[in-house]
């Protein structure tokens, strides 16, 4: 008996220490990338690019199902974000409010006779809305039936006349320089490999204030929830994703906001209906494809904070949203198990994929064991209470220690919360996370693993505020989630 | 400490063997965090402090750049300098502070025009931020070096030319093409020299970088873009095209249309792209272009 819990306890403590030098080395690598980056970047002139006849075409592909209280905003905002030479297509996916009729009344639209190619199988298309205002001249509205938000990426891919296409929330605000930066990666290369892929930080606009589209005000927010994913998503966009670029072992390029490369795009089949995680899925079977035609590539991503987007802050709309990741890992990680420690796709099989296996995916149901297994030694009183404790203060204090150096990245590149009360709220949650945010996290991707089994599907309802404008006393709504995810900060 | 500390809990050999090597975790980790909860106050009282006595530098330095950019006589300028010699000196020793100085220079500089800009470039020559960017520009780290090179081509410092036009064609693509861009603004079209020697491939963002400079050169006195239409690197020769298609040289239409059956795609489309912009009224077939 003694014997053979002393193997699991082996096991699990093994499987710690693997966790914690995995998430040390990636902080390592992170942190020297982002220092390569800026230095390299100081020498960057954003603004030429900005008039330059040289400047490859954009489309910005935003997928919306009811919307009607943000959409008029949110286009306004992304048409007049910094680039020139883009084009803005909203794909209106169904929606059953007043969306489309708000646009149409405010942009001038005119539904035109304009074929759309079908490289993409979507939905059907009902109508395609051009303005009759030059000044909007740059909108594309497609009115589609109803087919969710992969379904509306792709009828958005088809649609698009550009090389280079990002797919973006339309509740996301972006600054307004990010499509200079996000394009730039596509254009620096001296060598053959193409560029697929581009990401760029995604960041936690609860608790900031936005007007006109512009956020004017970087704060902490001042509850709990938010204020942990804002930690989160430092830990994970800072101290992971750079990382990963260096490696070249790059998975994920959230769904808030990413830039591929169209062609690779429609050749790889644009995005799948078969997951609920369609971001993930996308770059992974891009790369796949990439891999198996033997062309040389890369996906990479940049350290700037260039979206800002609203994070729930309930539990209920945290454990949906986290439940309905943990499921998208996993159905992208099936759709996609050929790759796992096969050499024929590099790091990408070698490294990524049994990393996201071991971290992402198998990382909950050990935790869950984990605690199933403490209450059952417990009950039979075998249980080294010592050594026990002993054990949790090791886990804490890596916690604690882990998120401590995010702060340290955040401070020494952006520096974006620059009150000191913002920084002793930071280090509040970082004390408090461990205890009370990471085990709903782990209780939630549980709950997800259980759904997927149960074969649920949907997306569940998201609750979204209004960043900013909440503080201006304008109601909170509701919307349901065919539309868009928050962006997954793993 | 005991692995076995509460009474009648169990003895795990395992246990035993780990403790030590825990609890030292746990205190390194404490520790730590520890440090890094200090230096990231640490880090913001330096900043804050950076920060002020770069305020205090910069609105000191500007009564001086402003005496200097608008001294109406030679005697004036003289004295200004003589005083800016002595402030500088002093300050130039704070690698920051002499970073913010050059800023704060270049700044005005770039705001101004006529004899004020000169004004301003003599006070920066003879002063010791010219030294001091000299220096920089011999030290072994190349984002130091490429500094420099971005700084003297701000304050077209030409008689430094020479010294820039080694680094074109560095090995480090980055100082390379922070030379390259400062060459082409000091020297204009002759600036693009390095364009005969590059081994490597032209970034299509440095391309863009580049045209914005020539575009603002006068068009008359432009060369023949086609010098470079037989460079090896397929990049150099796609960067001809677009020169030769923006600056409307009709006269090399004959050499781009070799380039309408080249096996190269993306020369292929500029070709024809700019042949149909340079001979109006003369369509190409472009059923077998396809979008790079």
């Amino acid at each position: 008996m003694i014997l053979t819990l002393e193997i699991i306890i082996w096991i699990i403590f093994v499987f710690c220490l693997l966790i914690m030098t995995a998430y040390l080395l990636l902080a390592y690598l992170s942190y020297k990338a982002m220092r390569v980056y800026f230095t390299k970047n100081s020498f960057t002139n954003y603004s030429i690019i900005l008039n330059s006849p040289l400047a490859p075409p954009l489309s910005l592909i935003s997928p919306a199902y009811n919307e009607s209280k943000s959409i008029v905003d949110n286009v306004r905002t992304q048409l007049a974000l910094h680039y020139n030479n883009f084009e803005v297509i909203l794909v209106n996916d169904g929606s059953t409010d007043d969306s489309l009729q708000k646009l149409i009344s405010n942009f001038h639209l005119e539904k035109k006779d304009i074929k759309i190619p079908q490289h993409l199988p979507t939905k059907e298309i009902l109508g395609v809305y051009k303005s009759s205002n030059p000044a909007y001249k740059r909108l594309t509205i497609i009115d589609k039936v109803n087919g969710g938000k992969s379904d509306a990426l792709n009828a958005g891919l088809n649609a698009s006349t550009a090389d280079y296409v990002t797919c973006i929330d339309v509740d996301c605000v972006l600054e307004q320089d990010a499509l200079l930066k996000m394009i730039k990666p596509f254009l620096e290369r001296t060598d053959k490999k193409r560029v697929i892929a581009s990401g760029g930080v995604v960041r936690i606009a609860n608790g900031c204030i936005i007007e006109n589209g512009k956020l004017v005000k970087i704060e902490v927010p001042k509850s709990f929830l938010p204020r942990v994913q804002v930690l989160e998503y430092i830990r994970a966009f800072l101290l992971g994703r750079m990382a990963w670029s260096r490696l070249d072992g790059l998975l994920l390029i959230s769904g808030a906001f990413g830039l591929f490369d169209k062609d690779i795009v429609i050749k790889c089949g644009g995005y799948t209906l078969k997951t609920v995680s369609e971001d993930m899925e996308l770059v992974v079977r891009m790369r796949r494809y990439m891999h198996e035609n033997k062309q040389e590539y890369i996906a990479t991503y940049i350290p700037d904070p260039l979206c800002w987007t609203e994070v729930p802050d309930s539990y209920k709309i945290l454990g949906n949203q986290r439940s309905r990741w943990s499921r998208g890992n996993v159905e992208t990680l099936w759709i996609h198990k050929g790759i796992f420690f096969n050499p024929k796709y590099g790091r990408l099989g070698m490294l990524s994929y049994p990393y996201w296996f071991v971290f992402e995916f198998l990382a909950p149901i050990i935790e869950a064991v984990g605690i199933v297994f403490t209450f059952i030694l417990a009950y039979l009183n075998l249980i080294n209470w010592n050594f026990f404790f002993l054990l949790l203060l090791f886990v804490y204090t890596f916690a604690i220690l882990f998120s401590m150096l995010a702060i340290m990245a955040e401070e020494e590149t952006f520096h974006e919360y620059k009150k000191m009360s913002d920084y002793f709220k930071l280090i509040y949650s970082v004390l408090l996370e461990p205890t009370f945010f990471h085990p709903f996290i782990t209780y939630s991707a549980i709950r997800g693993y259980i759904g997927l089994l149960f074969g649920k599907k949907s997306w569940g309802k998201m609750t979204r505020k209004g960043f900013g404008q909440k503080k201006k006393g304008e109601e909170e709504f509701t919307r349901t989630m065919a539309g868009t995810p928050n962006p997954k900060p793993v | 400490m005991t692995a076995v500390g509460i009474e009648n809990s169990i003895n795990y050999p395992f246990a035993n063997h780990i403790e030590t090597i825990v609890v030292f975790s746990i205190l390194v980790f404490t520790y730590s965090s520890l440090i890094v909860f200090l230096s990231v106050i640490i880090l913001r009282m330096r900043k804050n402090r950076y920060d002020k006595h770069a305020e205090i530098v910069k609105s000191s330095l500007n009564g001086i750049l402003m005496s200097a950019a608008f001294a109406s006589t030679d005697e004036e300028l003289n004295d200004v300098l003589a005083k800016a010699k002595t402030e500088f000196t002093r300050q130039v020793k704070n690698s920051g502070m002499a970073l913010v100085m050059i800023k704060e220079v270049l700044t005005i500089h770039s705001s101004l025009s006529g004899q004020s800009k000169n004004n301003l470039s003599r006070l920066f020559q003879e002063t010791n931020l010219m030294s001091y960017t000299l220096r920089n520009l011999r030290n072994e780290n190349w984002h130091v070096k490429a500094s420099a090179i971005r700084v003297l081509a701000q304050i077209n410092a030409e008689t430094h030319i020479p010294k820039i036009e080694k680094y074109a064609v560095h090995n480090n693509i980055y100082l390379q093409q922070v030379a390259q861009i400062a060459l082409v603004n000091l020297k204009g079209y002759d600036g693009l020299d390095f364009l005969g020697k590059l081994k490597n491939a032209l970034s299509e963002w440095q391309q863009i970088h580049l045209l914005d400079i020539l575009r603002r050169l006068d068009r008359e006195k432009a060369p023949d873009f086609s010098q470079w239409l037989s460079n090896k690197e397929d990049s150099i020769k796609l960067f001809s095209i677009r020169l030769i298609h923006f600056f409307q040289q009709g006269y090399n239409s004959d050499k781009l249309e070799e380039f309408t059956h080249s096996k190269n795609l993306a020369l292929r489309n500029e070709a024809v792209a700019a042949l149909e912009k340079i001979r109006p009224g003369v369509h190409f077939e472009t059923s077998n272009t396809v979008k790079p």
